[in-house]
């Protein structure tokens, strides 16, 4: 898909001020937080669209200031494309993006699991969806011993119920109790 | 490597992702780890898709609408197709090929297949947590009773079971087995039985106390089965052959049906055996006062109970096959 990207300067009477987590402040122009439901519900119920109203910085405190300068960028390129329709992605295995998504998602896997984070949070639609459909497509075709390999899950030894004979079972748990998975650094040819 | 703690994720997007994914991705995932099928079972389709059936007749597993795991004999032939892929199946690491979409083989030593039947249905019920069969077939090629001794181990109940048959001299003792309170209360939909004891077996467990609740009850040999016994189906449809059912069986049972019990019945097939023969005045004296209409050697007639359901039961064949059905 292409769009026409004119530039357009914020000014105060079209633009709101975020805070990141750690104290940066971003200036966002109005029209790019429609593609956030979070931000724009925020800004409907703050009435922050009337040039009469003073606007306070609004803080994001689970968004670092990394997270938020990756997805100002999403914004800014997708800002004249139509409203995301979500579609039905149940039984879908094949997935294609544009070039610039496939660079703009060539990221760390850790970077990814932040920005999936943020883009959920924020409720940004097509970035939320995108990232989804980029890990399932890391899972797809996969039997449970290549998932393992590939998602780096950990295992203990238990004794099976049925027969006594020792069984692999996961132990993995990280802080939070929750097992630590990996996928390989390099995401696959989409 | 970097990490991406994908079981981690909120419930949204972790239910998108695993929305991008078909059946069988599901299904491999949760096999990875006890912590996938934990977190992975708390989402609706993880639960509602995988139904396991087990064939023992033709040597499969078969995960209902996701893939059917073959189970093969080694054989020289095969080497070229196997890809040198193994898979562990409850204790066994055995080689496996795959020749079609959702379809795997698995490779056992000679006169295997039936531990190896098991092992990998076995594999299946613990790995998927399954409480339920959706279906167990049971040839009469095949150890019943080590088929049934397998059943049990597994402790999982049944929707489907279909025992094709038995070994003469084993039919009596694995007829005291699946004739009883204990094992009939396992099968949830349909039981089919072709096992023939012998002329004089008699169930020991099955004492018609206890109502056995399922969709359909088919036995093609049922000599043994009592008008009490007949009391005791809350069933949909029942399908008897070479019954000893008498007159006054079926009539206890339809004058129960018009007072207003079994609500879920809908079939009644008794095919009887030899030396005995249905009477139709018989069965529907005080039933009901309707004439009677004979069409094409069948007598039939139709009557209702007071919750408005009306049953139509016919006697045709010379006195040898009684059905009732419900309109």
């Amino acid at each position: 898909m292409s769009c026409e990207e004119p530039t357009t300067s914020p000014t105060p009477e079209n633009n709101i001020t975020v805070v990141s987590s750690d104290g940066k402040e971003f200036l966002l122009d109005l029209k790019l937080t429609e593609q956030s439901e979070t931000l724009a519900r925020l800004i409907s119920n703050f009435e922050y669209d009337r040039t009469d109203v003073k606007k306070d910085p609004v803080p994001l405190g689970n968004i670092t200031s990394a997270q938020m300068q990756k997805i100002i960028e999403w914004l800014q390129h997708h800002r004249y494309y139509p409203k995301w329709e979500q579609n039905d992605i149940h039984y879908s295995t094949s997935f294609t993006f544009e070039t610039w998504v496939e660079e703009y998602l060539n990221i760390p896997n850790n970077e990814m699991f932040e920005l999936l984070n943020a883009a959920n949070y924020l409720n940004i639609p097509r970035l939320f969806s995108t990232i989804c459909r980029i890990m399932a497509s890391r899972i797809t075709g996969k039997s449970a011993e290549q998932i393992r390999t590939v998602l780096n899950i950990k295992t203990d030894v238990k004794n099976d119920v049925y027969t006594g004979i020792p069984i692999q079972e996961d132990s993995s748990s990280s802080e939070d109790g929750m097992s630590e998975i990996s996928l390989s650094p390099s995401p696959p040819p989409i | 490597m970097d990490k991406f703690p994908i079981l981690s994720l909120p419930a949204v997007p972790l239910r998108q992702v695993l929305g991008g994914l078909c059946p069988i991705d599901l299904f491999e995932l949760l096999q990875c780890s006890s912590r996938t099928k934990e977190i992975l079972k708390s989402f609706e389709k993880a639960n509602k898709t995988f139904k396991v059936g087990v064939d023992f007749q033709r040597n499969w597993v078969e995960i209902k609408g996701v893939c059917k795991f073959y189970v093969k004999e080694e054989d020289n032939n095969m080497n070229k197709d196997k890809e040198n892929k193994k898979r562990t199946f409850c204790d066994r690491e055995v080689p496996i090929s795959t020749d079609e979409a959702k379809a795997t083989n698995t490779y056992w030593p000679a006169g295997e297949k039936l531990e190896g039947t098991m092992n990998v249905g076995q594999n299946f019920v613990k790995t998927l947590g399954v409480g339920q069969l959706d279906q167990i077939l049971i040839s009469a090629e095949n150890p019943a009773a080590e088929c049934l001794s397998w059943l049990e181990n597994c402790n999982v109940r049944l929707e489907n079971f279909n025992l094709v048959g038995a070994e003469p001299s084993h039919a009596d003792k694995l007829a005291t087995t699946i004739f009883s309170d204990d094992f009939l209360s396992k099968v949830s939909v349909n039981f089919t039985s072709l096992l023939e004891p012998s002329e004089g077996w008699r169930p020991i467990n099955f004492s018609g106390d206890m109502p056995v609740n399922m969709f359909k009850i088919h036995l093609h040999h049922s000599q043994w089965f009592t008008g009490k016994q007949l009391m005791a189906m809350n069933c949909s449809s029942i399908i008897l052959h070479h019954s000893a059912l008498k007159n006054e069986d079926i009539k206890k049972y339809l004058e129960a049906w018009k007072s207003g019990a079994y609500p879920k019945f809908m079939y009644l097939s008794v095919h009887v055996n030899e030396a005995n023969k249905l009477n139709f005045d018989s069965i529907v004296n005080g039933l009901t006062d309707d004439k009677p209409t004979v069409a094409d050697n069948t007598t039939s007639v139709e009557f209702k109970r007071e919750d408005g359901d009306s049953i139509e039961i016919c006697l045709g064949n010379g006195g040898k096959h009684f059905t009732a059905f419900i309109n």
